[in-house]
């Protein structure tokens, strides 16, 4: 029993990341139809902008993660103005714009390096206790913190996008974009802000996973990849199916660790996400961006 | 077009403020360094030249252990240099960056043979990268050290160019086992990963284990990327293992030994190398990293004044003057070791050419950072002796004097675990 809530515990906690970064991807997805590639380099973005605010220059962590998710916010908007706003008004085919993603991922990871250099860097923790046990399981106090973010999150994210005037302005830029701006809706600043909500939403989860893991140049880059995973298991441009696909991934490939056998927790993942196009390309959600034909 | 300048202004404002905070971890010193093969500027010194081409990771998540051991080349090179060189030719260093890809490494390693203009060549810290270039440097027969530490490599007699001055992970891991059993244990859970070095090591570590008795309860493997090992440590402390060995790399060490003692685990942990300062750091540092013993030559120093072996206390005065630090990872140690083994070499040899070196290196004997490197036995290897280390507090401390100062029994008064 005690095996069984320590492998829930921790599956939730990770899936609770996967599902934050998959959040991003939906987002981006139902804003302007596209995928972003740069998505998990995003969190290492977060991680980095972090260790800047907190460690570097000493401020309150509270304060540190309020200005990485406005930074985050920037670099997301930035994006999507600078290069994919570009490239679209050339009208090119989207691959084009999911390989200037990558390439963004790239641009990410090496300035990561030419700034903060390649060794590990140390994300101290920030709360006064090092571990905390609930359930009789012990883990580490930033790893349950991750989770309570991650949930908060996205009842705020519901809670804005479903409550507020903005996030109705920005549901229907997504839905119709001509109707919505013949209804006098900005459809360019919804989708600007839409991008930024996605890149600050991830560079949260990259600051929450740095006093757990260290923050390297490819922090994000499988983690990423989970939460994309975890955006098609619960119906790719699906909000609150992204959530529950990091979870469900996060649980699945911890159980099978914990039960069967480590080598297969990153195929299980992948796994599940093959299956589920075979299946069910609408994901759990029933989200029609991937249609079974 | 405002908006676009707001645009473009916010993403120049986060570039430099970023840049002009930031610190660059790679300092070249006396090497030109290139990106996937391409190209250097290398100023060219007057007279007799002796070429050395490296092909290491420079950039992505392992590129600590690459930057330091090319620093560590570097810095043996101006050494050398200042005595004369390579019988009287100027050492030149060009390293080309594999960016942690088995493809790459080929293609760069191709890219030097193809020209002509390497006179020798230094490999990975990698060991997967050493394996799949080592075959065209032999069949080219040019003169060749490996960085990485694991036994695959070195296993085909044939490849007959190639040398290894730092330590074979293979030779280490009986000895793993012998210090286990010194400490009175019976059982041992075994962590790894599944590049190269992890499992081969892991490998012969459960080998030596059958061997001498020790039970593996048992054996879980991760990938290089992993961060969460929840479900791997799950299975560890339920199969009860009186201690646990960990043959990872980079990356993973550390949240790994953060997560094993967030989980409750307060036992011993065998490292298959020595556990760095940049994985202590990410582990939390003491009493995380408390306990953690290895066999290895080479330590991670975080103060020079802990270092009492005079040979490697110069080492690192010299390498803390010209980097401004000390070694991130030992692999600065063990680039250093492969240079003075070549020259050692050139120096036996009275000749800088492939076959008078090859056969040179077989009678090399000289005093490296990790005790004697000794080439004369045929294996092509340096090491073959080794210490043991406890890791207690940050320090470095020598098993033999650990236990006869009473270390063990603090350890069981410390953690309240009877073994």
């Amino acid at each position: 029993m005690q095996t069984f809530l320590t492998l829930l515990i921790s599956g939730l906690v990770i899936g609770g990341i996967y599902g934050l970064i998959a959040l991003g991807y939906s987002l981006i997805y139902r804003a302007s139809g596209l995928m972003s590639f740069a998505q998990g380099d995003m969190v290492t973005l977060g991680a980095y902008l972090g260790i800047f605010y907190y460690v570097w220059l000493g401020l309150p962590i509270l304060v540190a993660l309020v200005l990485t998710f406005i930074t985050a916010f920037l670099f997301g908007m930035a994006l999507e103005r600078g290069v994919i706003r570009t490239l679209l008004k050339k009208n090119v085919i989207p691959i084009y714009i999911v390989l200037a993603t990558i390439a963004v991922s790239y641009i990410i990871q090496n300035l990561a390096q030419a700034v903060f250099g390649s060794t590990t860097q140390w994300f101290p923790q920030v709360f006064p206790v090092a571990n905390l046990t609930l359930f009789g399981v012990t883990n580490q106090t930033e790893a349950y913190a991750s989770f309570v973010i991650s949930i908060i999150l996205m009842i705020a994210l519901h809670l804005f996008m479903t409550k507020t005037k903005f996030g109705t302005a920005m549901r229907g830029s997504a839905m119709d974009p001509l109707a919505a701006e013949s209804c006098g809706i900005n459809t360019s600043l919804s989708t600007g802000i839409t991008w930024g909500l996605a890149a600050s939403i991830a560079s949260l989860a990259g600051m929450m996973l740095g006093p757990m893991y260290g923050v390297f140049t490819t922090l994000g880059s499988t983690i990423g990849r989970k939460g994309f995973a975890g955006a098609v298991v619960g119906g790719y441009g699906n909000m609150y199916g992204a959530m529950i696909g990091g979870l469900l991934l996060g649980l699945a490939e911890t159980f099978v660790a914990g039960y069967i056998d480590g080598t297969y927790k990153n195929q299980i993942a992948y796994i599940i996400l093959i299956v589920f196009l075979f299946v069910k390309p609408t994901g759990i959600f029933n989200e029609k961006a991937i249609q079974d034909v | 077009m405002k908006r676009r300048m707001i645009a473009i202004l916010l993403a120049l404002v986060m570039l430099f403020g970023l840049v002009a905070c930031g610190n660059n971890g790679t300092t070249n010193n006396g090497g030109t360094t290139n990106n996937s093969g391409e190209g250097g500027d290398t100023t060219e010194p007057e007279g007799e030249t002796f070429r050395i081409g490296t092909y290491l990771q420079l950039t992505g998540s392992n590129s600590v252990a690459g930057n330091s051991g090319k620093q560590g080349i570097e810095l043996a090179v101006k050494q050398i240099n200042e005595q004369g060189g390579f019988n009287g030719a100027t050492v030149v260093v060009e390293n080309f960056d594999t960016q942690g890809s088995t493809e790459e490494a080929v293609k760069v390693v191709q890219k030097m043979l193809s020209g002509d203009n390497y006179d020798a060549i230094i490999g990975s810290v990698n060991s997967n990268e050493v394996s799949a270039c080592i075959g065209y440097i032999n069949e080219a027969k040019v003169y060749n050290f490996g960085l990485g530490t694991s036994a695959t490599w070195m296993e085909d007699d044939s490849m007959i160019y190639t040398f290894r001055a730092s330590c074979n992970n293979n030779r280490i891991a009986p000895l793993d086992v012998d210090l286990i059993k010194e400490l009175g244990y019976d059982s041992v859970a075994i962590m790894n990963g599944t590049d190269d070095t992890g499992a081969s090591t892991a490998d012969a570590f459960e080998a030596a284990c059958e061997e001498k008795g020790v039970t593996v309860t048992t054996r879980q493997q991760c990938d290089s990327e992993d961060t969460d090992f929840t479900g791997q440590i799950s299975q560890i402390i339920s199969s009860d293992p009186d201690c646990v060995f960990m043959s990872l790399i980079g990356t993973t060490f550390g949240p790994f030994v953060k997560q094993l003692r967030n989980s409750g685990y307060k036992g011993m942990i065998g490292c298959k190398e020595c556990f760095s300062a940049e994985y202590q750091n990410v582990a939390g540092g003491s009493p995380n990293t408390d306990y953690i013993f290895y066999v290895y030559p080479y330590v991670a120093y975080t103060d020079i004044n802990d270092c009492e072996i005079p040979n490697m206390k110069a080492f690192l005065e010299a390498y803390q003057a010209e980097y401004g630090e000390l070694p991130a990872h030992e692999s600065a140690y063990r680039g250093y070791d492969t240079m003075m083994a070549m020259w050692e070499a050139s120096k036996i040899a009275g000749a800088n050419d492939d076959e008078s070196l090859r056969e040179a290196t077989h009678q090399v004997v000289c005093e490296g950072l990790g005790g004697t490197m000794d080439f004369t036995d045929g294996s092509r290897e340096a090491y073959s002796d080794f210490y043991s280390f406890v890791l207690v507090g940050g320090k470095d401390i020598l098993v033999e004097d650990w236990l006869a100062d009473g270390g063990y029994e603090e350890y069981l008064a410390t953690t309240g675990r009877d073994r």
